[in-house]
């Protein structure tokens, strides 16, 4: 063969592989408004910086006539290229050939790209689009599932890792996209589910759809499985490279400084959110847009447990990861949801380097049946546990109520917050004044000749006394009371001398979360 | 327009929507909160006691040899039936001593989870 006819023979072998599953297989992808996956890789990186390998792995079975078949680079795509210039390793499964089922090589090649990752320190996106395990290739497929789950567990909390949920994802193949930082889902098109609507027909006779099961919507808003919900792919893919902005590529370095810029503030002012009766709500993320430059928040799990809400924005130029009750939404209370949604928020924003800002007024833990056979003990425990272990920056803006157990948890001086402001309207105390009352003041309340009168009485002297930020602050538990108008100029300043923060911590191999 | 533009309009919506907005009342610790209380708070599981005397399916399945009868008198612990679910045959197990007053399944029957199956005196 001459040099040419080799060079024609690459071409070849490059267009048969590039091919995927062929035409048809191509044609009913895009009929569901899917792109193919080397396309979606496309949409996401850096224009002309993909940069595929294994093109021409081919697939190990030897069973079932498979032998004979010829599979594109077995259904997934691997390579590298960059977001907004940072590197990034990638790989999508592609479900025109063979379902994006995974076998030994496929498997083989996610295994190789995630190895690459953690050698480079650079993220690791995945796209799974895949009807599970190739049935046909047996245990060896079962193997290539645990092979990901290992690495994607020895990559938590040193390269971010990104998993997109762009078709069915289902059986074991959830498990990778569970244990990776952040998952995309994109209405209508990704399905995740341990078992299937079939199967949960036939064992327990119950009927349900696969998008009322484990569509997008369930896993954003009901299971807390997912991070980020799209209405379409390319939203999703604007949604990942933004989160790309906000979070260094691994566990050494910092997030990328912005040019710093002021908030908005003809549409985001504290005291225009503020309203001046401590009984009415107000949206907690106005109150962030307030703080941050250009009054932009990136918000995780939006629509989950939205009584806490969590995500980045910047101060000043730098990344911080905020942590804010939500009033609007149960009166912004702890339960069993908002406990597990921000402690792992806390744990990534420490792992990445992330200074945490946490945004104070709730009411407690929320009481109930529900919630205590639920483990309100165990999954509240771990936000205390999330915010004591964590030794970035930690600053709390305290801006209404802190009571009880919520006072605590939500990153007091206790946990080992740097800094704790407080605002003058806030009330940090053990209970609400007219929970307080009652229990103190109980007897003079029973035996008075108007209990009603005398107990309005007891609350108003607990109010004077107790519902303010000064109790507190007298004995250093907030380090400074200030105008809501100073907290920006306040939180930067903290941020600086927070810069070169150190925290010796216990020698010991790894805590024990109540997990 | 562009995207920024049609951000702010938004974000401007957003906020009058805000001010219109009724909030639900909402209690704890003797203190009234105004907020939303989503649906699946408002439609929780309200608890209720365990009532013994009713004997209700564990997991949905196939009943299958009914090894008791109406007025039979069983002690705690006693097998009543078998229950064919999850690819495995399930002792129903009776857990109280006491008279069957009802039984309101039959071999074969499929039953829902929770369902009711038999009833003590």
């Amino acid at each position: 063969m001459s040099l040419k006819q080799k060079s024609l023979d690459l071409k070849n072998r490059m267009r048969e592989a590039l091919s995927g599953g062929g035409s048809k297989a191509i044609e009913k992808q895009k009929s569901g408004g899917k792109l193919t996956a080397r396309e979606r890789i496309i949409a996401i990186l850096d224009a002309k910086s993909f940069h595929e390998y294994d093109l021409f792995v081919e697939h190990a079975g030897r069973d079932f006539n498979m032998d004979k078949k010829y599979l594109a680079g077995d259904g997934v795509i691997t390579g590298t290229g960059s977001v907004f210039g940072h590197p990034v390793c990638i790989y999508a499964q592609d479900f025109t050939v063979a379902g994006g089922s995974l076998g030994y090589a496929h498997a083989k090649k996610i295994t190789k790209v995630m190895d690459q990752a953690m050698k480079m320190k650079v993220p690791l996106i995945g796209i799974n689009d895949s009807g599970g395990a190739r049935i046909q290739e047996g245990v060896n497929s079962l193997a290539g599932y645990g092979e990901i789950f290992f690495r994607n567990t020895q990559a938590s909390g040193v390269i971010p890792q990104i998993s997109v949920i762009l078709g069915p994802c289902a059986g074991g193949a959830v498990y990778s996209p569970a244990l990776t930082d952040f998952v995309f889902v994109v209405d209508k098109i990704s399905k995740m589910f341990i078992t299937g609507p079939e199967v949960i027909k036939t064992v327990l006779g119950e009927e349900i759809s696969m998008e009322d099961l484990g569509g997008a919507r369930i896993h954003a808003e009901k299971t807390g499985n997912a991070h980020f919900y799209a209405e379409s792919e390319q939203e999703c893919f604007d949604q990942i490279k933004e989160l790309c902005t906000y979070i260094p590529w691994n566990n050494k370095k910092k997030a990328d400084r912005f040019p710093k810029k002021p908030p908005r503030t003809r549409l985001y002012k504290i005291d225009d959110v503020m309203p001046s009766d401590p009984r009415q709500p107000y949206d907690v993320r106005d109150i962030i847009k307030s703080l941050a430059d250009d009054s932009e928040f990136f918000e995780v799990q939006a629509l989950w447990a939205a009584n806490i809400v969590i995500g980045f924005s910047r101060l000043d130029g730098q990344t911080v990861g905020i942590v804010g009750n939500q009033p609007l939404v149960l009166a912004g209370v702890l339960d069993v949801d908002s406990s597990d949604k921000s402690a792992r928020f806390i744990r990534y924003c420490d792992a990445f380097n992330i200074p945490l800002i946490t945004l104070v007024d709730l009411p407690g833990y929320l009481p109930g049946v529900d919630q205590e056979h639920a483990g309100v003990i165990r999954h509240g425990a771990k936000i205390l546990y999330a915010y004591s272990e964590a030794t970035v920056p930690k600053l709390t803006v305290i801006m209404r109520k802190a009571y009880g157990g919520g006072y605590i948890a939500m990153c007091s001086h206790h946990l080992r917050a740097d800094f704790v402001f407080a605002w003058p309207m806030a009330e940090i105390a053990v209970m609400g004044p007219e929970g307080a009352a009652n229990i103190i003041f109980r007897n003079e309340i029973k035996n008075a000749v108007d209990p009603d009168k005398v107990r309005q009485e007891k609350i108003e002297e607990y109010k004077q006394k107790f519902a303010n930020p000064y109790v507190a602050a007298a004995y250093g538990y907030v380090d400074a009371v200030i105008e809501p108008a100073e907290t920006r100029k306040m939180l930067i300043h903290a941020l600086e001398i927070s810069s070169s923060k150190t925290v010796v911590t216990p020698d010991k191999k790894h805590g024990v979360p109540p997990f | 327009m562009s995207k920024k533009e049609k951000k702010e309009k938004k974000e401007k919506k957003d906020k009058l929507d805000k001010l219109d907005e009724k909030f639900d009342e909402f209690f704890i610790e003797n203190s009234i909160y105004l907020t939303r209380v989503p649906d699946s708070y408002k439609n929780r599981e309200v608890y209720k006691p365990l009532n013994e005397k009713v004997l209700k399916a564990f997991i949905p399945g196939t009943i299958r040899e009914m090894q008791v009868n109406v007025g039979d008198i069983v002690a705690h612990g006693d097998v009543l039936m078998i229950l064919d679910a999850m690819k495995m045959n399930n002792e129903v197990k009776s857990m109280i001593s006491g008279k069957i007053i009802s039984i309101l399944v039959k071999e074969g029957d499929m039953v829902k989870k929770n369902q009711i199956i038999a009833e003590f005196e």
